[in-house]
């Protein structure tokens, strides 16, 4: 276990190396001067002149690279060009927000997709699993953006009420934090729970099939024993794996549903920062949030280890 | 190729999603014949109205038809759409090509910059993407485009690694043909099936991605109608008008919903592991 985690972080190099150059790379694709188009058109020459010098843009390309990426490696991430503030601290402190909002969206998730996706393989072809596929297809088919939309419609016109705008930390006051994050995260849940509903049914519904079901069964085994105590630490690989890459999305996705309940995490962070041309935070927090989706996809990979012991690296 | 159109037609959900996907096609393209009204043209004194003979799903916050916004937002969804997977089908399968065919460093040079493209939420990195080239159709296309190039890479690559010792490939090489001869013309026919299915799946995701852009006013521009942009305008008044919001969220979920049932439906026929579930 321990020389293959070695082996992973090391192979983690070459990819960390190839996000830094993409990230870098992208934004200075940007047509015209990176300086001029952040500062905007209002901007005098001895401003963007400054700017370009304070940034770094008059050296060759890779000098640029290797000035960022020798900032990264000491934790500067460099400073924002429209608050003038350090960016690491911010994407920090935002990060917390949209971690929270993640994990209440994965608890909303997971806590419908899981009991109704074995539901729906245990009952195969009935009314129920019928109801759970539509319920699937539909969270899988409409933009979270519009489930997000049409939830504040619904909760405006009919039950007269708005998320609070503050947000509060979950461990200063959870049911304030609740309140707050209660709409994103069923809005981001949804989404999630088709996707780990969908694999939860056709993984039970593979495994149910095997042999050693049949004899648990055979043995007289309670249907419960059976699904929870066999069927479920073996059908739940396909379930992490799912997981792990809703995670993923959820750090990503998280960009709409902040931006739609003025939620103010990472997303909305490097959003503003798009809207603003705030580059060198743009490259910060997409940099940080491919980080994050490395290291959960390792973190994915160990957890299997845990769920099956016959998994050898 | 018979018994793929044999087994096509025996699977209604193939065949009511390909009905309901090619009368989306011809809405699409016949949207100048079939919209009532110019889709910005702006009716001053009929503005946020509900549904009536002239406006049939009402009017929008500057008086303009939504249903010929709708048809003209179908026409933005595909040809984005549609146009992104090409992109990322032509690209994918170069790269999946070679590096399924020559393999070595080759191989692992190109599916580790896959391994890297692959390291990005997919949202997020079309958002650099379109941060740094600016919003815009084009634009859009590309970096939904560039996004999805490594799941082609990865399903081609996959295919090419299990056909390419195979002996109609040994033959092709025996009589000397040219490397591109080898891949385009023996390896390649054999690889449509998986990207078929692949395709069907991505213009989905392709258009959901191009809806949550133009969501957050990066993607199409206005005043062309898009349907991530006309549920982004409605917000400020959802309570006013609901049908702005309803009617953009009904034809996105129907035309990703038959996407996604199409592309479901075409593994199930060409995967014998899935035929019969």
């Amino acid at each position: 276990m321990g020389a293959y985690l070695f082996k992973r972080l090391v192979s983690l190099i070459p990819i960390l190396f190839g996000i830094s150059v993409l990230v870098f790379t992208i934004l200075h694709l940007v047509p015209g001067d990176p300086a001029s188009i952040m500062l905007g058109t209002n901007a005098t020459e001895e401003s963007i002149a400054a700017l370009r010098k304070s940034m770094g843009l008059d050296e060759p390309l890779v000098t640029q690279y290797l000035t960022w990426v020798g900032g990264l490696l000491q934790g500067d991430f460099g400073v924002s060009v429209h608050s003038g503030e350090e960016i690491l601290p911010q994407i920090i402190k935002r990060f917390g927000i949209t971690l929270q909002l993640t994990v209440f969206a994965v608890v909303i998730g997971w806590l419908v997709a899981i009991p109704f996706g074995i539901i729906s393989a245990i009952r195969a072809h009935s009314k129920t699993d019928i109801a759970v596929r539509v319920a699937t297809l539909l969270g899988i088919s409409v933009p979270n953006f519009a489930i997000g939309t049409l939830l504040l419609l619904v909760t405006s016109l009919y039950f007269n009420w708005f998320p609070p705008i503050d947000v509060v930390s979950f461990w200063e006051n959870p049911l304030e934090a609740f309140k707050v994050f209660v709409l994103p995260a069923t809005t981001m849940g949804i989404v999630v729970a088709a996707g780990v509903m969908r694999m939860t049914r056709s993984a039970f519904l593979e495994t149910m099939d095997k042999d050693f079901i049949r004899t648990a069964r055979a043995k007289g085994n309670s249907k419960w024993t059976v699904v929870m105590g066999h069927a479920f630490r073996n059908s739940s690989i396909p379930i992490v794996t799912i997981a792990g890459m809703q995670i993923g999305y959820l750090l990503g996705g998280s960009v709409i549903v902040e931006q739609l309940f003025s939620i103010p995490g990472l997303g909305q962070y490097v959003l503003e920062a798009i809207y603003q041309r705030d580059y060198p935070v743009v490259q910060g927090g997409v940099l940080f949030v491919a980080l994050v989706f490395v290291l959960v996809n390792l973190l994915i990979d160990l957890i299997y280890t845990w769920i099956d012991p016959r998994i050898k690296y | 190729m018979s018994t793929f159109r044999k087994r096509f037609w025996a699977n209604k959900t193939a065949v009511i999603c390909s009905i309901l996907l090619a009368l989306l096609c011809v809405i699409a393209a016949l949207a100048p014949v079939l919209a009532p009204h110019d889709p910005t043209e702006m009716f001053q004194n009929n503005r946020m109205e509900g549904s009536s003979d002239t406006f049939l799903l009402g009017t929008d916050q500057f008086g303009r038809d939504l249903l010929s916004r709708v048809i003209y937002g179908a026409r933005v969804s595909l040809v984005v759409g549609i146009s992104a997977v090409m992109v990322s089908v032509i690209f994918g399968t170069i790269f999946g090509l070679i590096a399924g065919y020559f393999g070595r460093w080759i191989d692992g040079f190109i599916m580790r910059v896959m391994d890297v493209l692959f390291a990005f939420p997919e949202i997020l990195l079309a958002l650099a993407i379109v941060a740094a080239l600016g919003p815009g159709t084009f634009n859009t296309i590309m970096a939904i485009g560039i996004v999805n190039i490594p799941i082609f890479t990865r399903t081609v690559r996959g295919a090419v690694l299990s056909i390419k010792n195979l002996e109609f490939v040994e033959s092709a090489r025996a009589i000397g043909a040219s490397t591109p001869r080898i891949l385009f013309k023996e390896i390649f026919p054999n690889v449509t099936a998986p990207l078929l299915v692949q395709s069907s799946l991505a213009i989905s995701g392709a258009i959901l991605t191009e809806s949550a852009l133009s969501f957050l006013g990066l993607g199409i521009q206005p005043p062309d109608p898009s349907w991530g942009g006309m549920i982004s305008e409605a917000r400020r008044y959802m309570e006013l008008a609901p049908g702005m919001i309803i009617w953009p969220c009904v034809a996105m979920t129907v035309t990703i919903l038959s996407c996604n049932m199409f592309g479901d439906a075409v593994r199930d026929i060409l995967d014998p592991r899935h035929r019969g579930k």
